[in-house]
């Protein structure tokens, strides 16, 4: 189920029609959540249920047998791993590896032609899965006590407002969480809807407007213009960050909603100075994810200086790898390591943030180098991304017109305001007012989110899926 | 009635909510760029890609058929046949258009026939790499029926332009009506949706020709969607559909530009078509209104319908037995 569908809204009323009844008791409270959870899910195709029960029974017994045989809670986390990157892998990679297996056979003069199997991708899967490999995980390094109540366990896998985009919340914060009512304020909520109102409109009217543009440019042929190709790009990095944040923010207020704190997942990631700050501003719940079960296990940067670099490389490269089944995600993922490393190798941010307006620079440096790197993401192939790097770096200007018919005024406006947005949070402009508590303050409040409200009914953008459903 | 008000007041979220509530009715309310009977244009190609095994005779193409051919008025020239508007705006004949038009014939259909509209712009990579065709499938596909009938029923709270937006909020009458803002076919349809959208918009002859120049830039017709196009051209005449082409007529203005842009050798494209085993309809290019300078306006359409339906009957011959059954109980 969709956030921005009619099925969702319909759902959502029901669900909270009937949540200060059931949140009550545990068991009524868990029991809902899931059978609640498994219907949003479900909605996509109930097929999907299988395996994400599957892989969540899965860890739910591995984790009990974790406490109950602790000398063999090794041999246990193991099956548990192998089982959940084993759906993963087939799932999400099988048809990867033998599109690259049969293309590496005929490389090399074997004929080779093993069919891929057109698997279906269950919406969500890299998300749920990892948020159950760490509770396991957690169990096993004795951080977390393993839960008896399954339905406990599974109202935390399965929570809808974060079960198929994020944020990736871990065991250690929710399953406590999950133990209390769940009490809201008039505060929160307020605070819940407000944030509701901001993903929508990041959603439907940012990035589903500026969908059509970028979508339009990188299906047709090469604009040999370096200008439109810049445009594009920068308009396709506040289409994923306004997709994708805006899908954290309705998350985040559900949860509010529901008496839960979610993380927060973005933190005006283009406004970075580095690339190190980037990744502590950007999709925050995997990149700690994969700093907590990947880079700090490989050893981090304890060892030696090359190590920390080899480290870095390999945790970006799944990192990559977990967005897509496709070498230009390696592509961008690659060109992250690269732009990590360099930094750590020449700190140059630092440096220039010595020198009078060179955090500034710094900034827009981060912002221009992301872009590029945004490039591989998007780009269906290596070969459509290096012929836009081509353009954007060989001046090639085109005429006027083009801009007028390709960049719709409408998505330029958008880009215009984006811009505008980053630039008035940047200079640290006060973007929560202190409002006071005054009658009118009381009234201008919430008038302010029901025109946002409107907006979004009236100027989104021609409806999609969430770009990071399909990771 | 003080103490409903009080909690609201109180109660930040309720009040936003019911402040939006009334904002959305309101504005909705004001809106300008919506009749009554008027439906989506995306509202109507979401009904039309969700279309299979239901037809007689499938007209495909790009918006210039979608706007410029109605199924119902053929009927008064080709009989009972079960006739619909295939087209999708903006479409090329990619392979995944191709197979849903293959898709598209009853199969208890005593007489199959296909209308190909060609525009220059439907046989380039371009129009067959966007898919629109496949967008609105997907979009079928995905909704539910909660949403199927959010399309047909509350048009109401579909989305504007921006101008039309501020028109809504400050009040000016004077809405623009545009392409998207157009019917179901409604005349003389005995109440069947036939998949062509008409549309009453105000005239202007070269509005929108200029905009087209950018169809065609870095864009031309490729040999590899012309032969794409005529593999299927072969295998449905030799499986005994009868296949016929026609360019959708449009504005000198336009046809000056694809002439000058496109790439579109007709008459060698005419020429493999009916080796293909097409039957090629020549219709007069400049003869009916059009409303932008590209689509044709409802009276041209009309028009253009009945021309196009004696010429396909008289092209086809001699009905077949249900042709003709049907043909006669139509008169």
């Amino acid at each position: 189920m969709l956030f921005n569908s009619i099925d969702f809204l319909v759902f959502i009323l029901l669900f909270f029609g009937l949540w200060p009844v059931m949140r009550r008791r545990d068991n009524l409270r868990w029991g809902y959540l899931v059978v609640s959870s498994f219907v949003f899910y479900g909605w996509w195709d109930w097929r999907f249920l299988f395996l994400i029960t599957a892989s969540g029974l899965v860890d739910f017994l591995a984790a009990l047998g974790m406490e109950r045989w602790r000398e063999r809670k090794k041999l246990l986390l193991i099956g548990s791993l192998v089982a959940n990157l084993g759906a993963l892998a087939v799932f999400k990679y099988l048809d990867f590896a033998i599109e690259n297996l049969n293309g590496l056979a005929g490389l090399v003069g074997i004929e080779v032609s093993v069919r891929p199997m057109g698997l279906m991708l269950p919406v969500g899967i890299s998300f749920y899965t990892f948020q159950s490999m760490s509770y396991t995980i957690d169990v096993y390094r004795g951080r977390l006590k393993a839960t008896r109540n399954i339905g406990h366990f599974f109202a935390y896998l399965a929570m809808f407002p974060q079960l198929v985009a994020g944020p990736i919340v871990r065991a250690t914060d929710m399953l406590d969480q999950l133990k209390t009512v769940g009490d809201t304020t008039e505060q929160g909520r307020f605070e819940g809807l407000r944030l509701i109102a901001h993903g929508f409109f990041k959603k439907v009217v940012i990035a589903d407007n500026l969908a059509p543009v970028v979508t339009a440019a990188f299906a047709g042929e090469k604009i040999p213009s370096t200008v439109y190709w810049w445009i594009i790009m920068v308009m396709f990095a506040f289409q994923i960050y306004c997709d994708f944040s805006g899908y954290s923010d309705i998350a985040r207020g559900l949860g509010k909603w529901m008496g839960y704190e979610l993380p927060i997942n973005f933190n005006r990631p283009y406004l970075s100075g580095s690339f190190r700050e980037f990744w502590g501003r950007w999709h925050i719940s995997l990149s700690s994810w994969f700093r907590d079960y990947v880079y700090i296990p490989l050893g981090g940067s304890r060892k030696s200086a090359a190590a920390g670099h080899g480290n870095l490389w390999i945790t970006m490269l799944l990192s990559g790898l977990w967005h897509g089944a496709a070498w230009t995600f390696v592509g961008w993922a690659v060109l992250h390591s690269f732009y990590l490393s360099l930094e750590r190798l020449t700190k140059w941010p630092e440096r220039l943030g010595r020198i009078p307006g060179g955090k500034h620079a710094a900034v827009l440096a981060v912002f221009g180098m992301t872009t590029l790197a945004w490039v591989f993401f998007r780009a269906e192939s290596f070969a459509q991304a290096g012929g836009i790097l081509g353009v954007m770096f060989s001046w090639q200007s085109t005429e006027v017109d083009v801009f007028r018919n390709l960049l719709s005024y409408k998505a330029l406006a958008i880009l215009a305001l984006m811009v505008g947005r980053e630039m008035y949070c940047y200079f640290r402009l006060p973007l929560n007012l202190d409002w006071g508590e005054g009658l009118l303050v009381r009234v201008a409040q919430p008038t302010m989110v029901a025109v946002v409200l409107m907006i979004c009914v009236y100027l989104r953008g021609p409806g999609s899926e969430f770009i990071y459903f399909q990771f | 009635m003080w103490n409903l008000g009080r909690k609201i007041l109180a109660e930040r979220s309720l009040l936003a909510i019911v402040l939006a509530g009334v904002l959305i009715v309101s504005v909705g309310m004001r809106r300008v760029d919506l009749g009554q009977n008027e439906v989506s244009y995306a509202g109507a190609e979401g009904e039309k890609a969700g279309w299979a095994r239901c037809a007689d005779v499938v007209i495909t193409g790009d918006s210039r058929v979608v706007f410029g051919v109605s199924g119902n008025v053929m009927r008064e020239h080709l009989g009972d046949l079960r006739i619909v508007n295939y087209g999708f705006y903006g479409c090329g004949y990619d392979e995944q258009y191709l197979r849903a038009i293959d898709e598209q014939f009853a199969p208890d259909s005593g007489q199959k026939m296909l209308v190909l509209g060609i525009t220059p712009h439907s046989l380039t990579e371009k129009a067959r790499r966007r898919n629109s065709f496949k967008v609105e499938k997907q979009r079928f596909e995905s909704r539910t029926t909660l949403q199927a009938n959010a399309v047909r029923h509350p048009r109401f709270f579909l989305p504007m332009k921006p101008s039309n937006f501020v028109r809504a909020i400050l009040g000016n009458q004077k809405g623009k009506a545009n392409v998207r803002n157009a019917k179901v076919s409604n005349q003389p349809d005995k109440g069947v949706n036939d998949g062509w959208i008409s549309s009453v918009q105000s005239i202007n002859p070269v509005a929108d020709v200029d905009n087209y120049r950018f169809n065609f830039f870095n864009n031309v017709v490729t040999e590899n969607a012309v032969e794409k196009l005529l593999v299927w051209v072969r295998k449905w005449s030799s499986s005994g559909i009868l296949v016929f082409g026609f360019r959708p007529p449009t504005s000198e203005a336009m046809v000056a530009l694809e002439e000058q842009l496109s790439g579109f050798d007709e008459s060698d494209f005419v020429e493999r078509f009916e080796a293909a085993g097409g039957s090629w309809i020549e219709m007069d290019q400049y003869k009916y209104l059009s409303f932008d300078g590209s689509h044709l306006h409802r009276d041209g359409a009309i028009a253009f319908s009945h021309d196009l339906g004696e010429k396909i009957r008289l092209e086809q011959g001699p009905p077949t037995d249900l042709a003709r059954k049907s043909f006669l109980l139509s008169q």
